[in-house]
């Protein structure tokens, strides 16, 4: 791993921090308790509790940008597009944004979960983390607009 | 028997596995205000430092219950046990139930055409070993099903080591879900607010004793 470059145990670079420029912000996913992976995305049951996704954007900034609860917000990154609507709240820190994964599905056999809110992975840039290979989820930077 | 419930509610991770699996046991009617169950929310900032409380609920179940008094056609009764429950062939849709109940934890189902709540699950608690379908399904073991009379089970044996409240106790109704208070006195102050009398089994023991022995001539076997 020296050989190739890559920390064989994990250290903080600077360098491979993405930094949020002004104007911009970081998306960040996740999930809830209530869902679990993608056999549960049409389980009406489930999707009672929760039925569609919100973007998660600091009160005071949504203030700033004119953003209220419910408006839709066009979310861009440099490989996609997403209508959400949003949810201003102090829960998440400053310049950035969050909704959770498992929601928005592109499928019409996904009777009930056809395209209920957004999905996260149209927007998430495709990199790769070296040591343990999986996608680095937490790095895109995103635009948003109020449509 | 006097059935009631500790909810050891530091520990809820707001999952709703409870509201899923009591729809799922009791066949209540879909839509998301139709709940027998459900877990309250509270949010809100201290000096702009966000919270969340989360106070998982149902019927009390209350020993002087409101819905059982002021029912026209005793629809709403007191089962075995003092659990309250509505006989759906009585129930004539006034929603005077609705109105006194302080927890609102009564709603219509369409389906019945009736006034719909919380059993206790007594079709499947009430047998030897049995369980309500919420505390079967928590994966953090949040609530604690059993017997006030009984001095060996599980939940006087809770009660007797630990401080508990109950939610709007100024209503007088004598509810029977027991809140246990957070070891952790910094939690505790969190989540308890000024006002909340906080009891011990030794001063509630006699208080709801008396009002069992007054009221239980009305519980049918």
């Amino acid at each position: 791993m020296v050989a190739r470059k890559v920390d064989p145990m994990p250290a903080w670079r600077d360098e491979d921090y993405v930094k949020v420029p002004e104007g911009k912000f970081k998306f960040v996913t996740g999930r809830h308790a209530q869902f679990t992976q993608s056999s549960t995305v049409n389980n009406i049951m489930l999707l009672e509790l929760m039925h569609e996704n919100y973007l998660w954007i600091n009160d005071k900034e949504a203030e700033k940008l004119g953003i209220e609860f419910g408006d839709t917000i066009e979310v861009t990154s440099r490989v996609g597009q997403v209508r959400i609507k949003a949810y201003p709240t102090p829960k998440i820190v400053p310049q950035t944004v969050f909704y959770i994964h498992g929601f928005g599905a592109k499928s019409e056999g996904m009777t009930f979960a056809h395209r209920n809110g957004a999905s996260d992975n149209e927007i998430i840039e495709d990199t790769i983390e070296p040591v343990h290979g999986c996608a680095n989820m937490h790095d895109t930077l995103v635009t948003l607009r109020r449509v | 028997m006097n059935y009631a419930m500790a909810l050891d509610y530091q520990n809820c991770i707001n999952c709703k596995a409870c509201e899923v699996a009591c729809k799922e046991e009791n066949g209540v009617q879909l839509g998301a205000d139709k709940q027998r169950i459900w877990v309250g929310v509270v949010e809100g900032t201290i000096f702009g430092k966000p919270f969340a409380n989360l106070y998982p609920s149902q019927c009390n179940h209350c020993i002087d219950a409101p819905c059982v008094s002021v029912c026209p056609t005793n629809a709403s009764h007191f089962a075995e046990g003092g659990i309250v429950k509505v006989d759906p062939h009585k129930c004539i849709l006034c929603k005077g139930c609705m109105e006194a109940c302080p927890y609102d934890a009564r709603f219509v189902d369409d389906t019945m055409v009736a006034v719909d709540k919380c059993t206790f699950c007594d079709h499947r608690s009430l047998e030897a070993g049995g369980t309500t379908a919420c505390q079967a399904t928590c994966p953090t073991k949040v609530r604690l099903f059993g017997d006030l009379d009984d001095e060996n089970s599980d939940l006087v044996k809770l009660l007797k080591t630990k401080r508990f409240f109950f939610q709007k106790e100024y209503t007088n109704t004598l509810p029977k879900l027991f809140y246990i208070l957070p070891d952790d006195e910094a939690y505790a102050k969190q989540s308890v607010s000024h006002d909340t009398i906080i009891h011990t089994w030794e001063d509630i023991k006699p208080l709801y004793e008396e009002a069992k022995n007054r009221r239980s001539k009305e519980w049918k076997k």
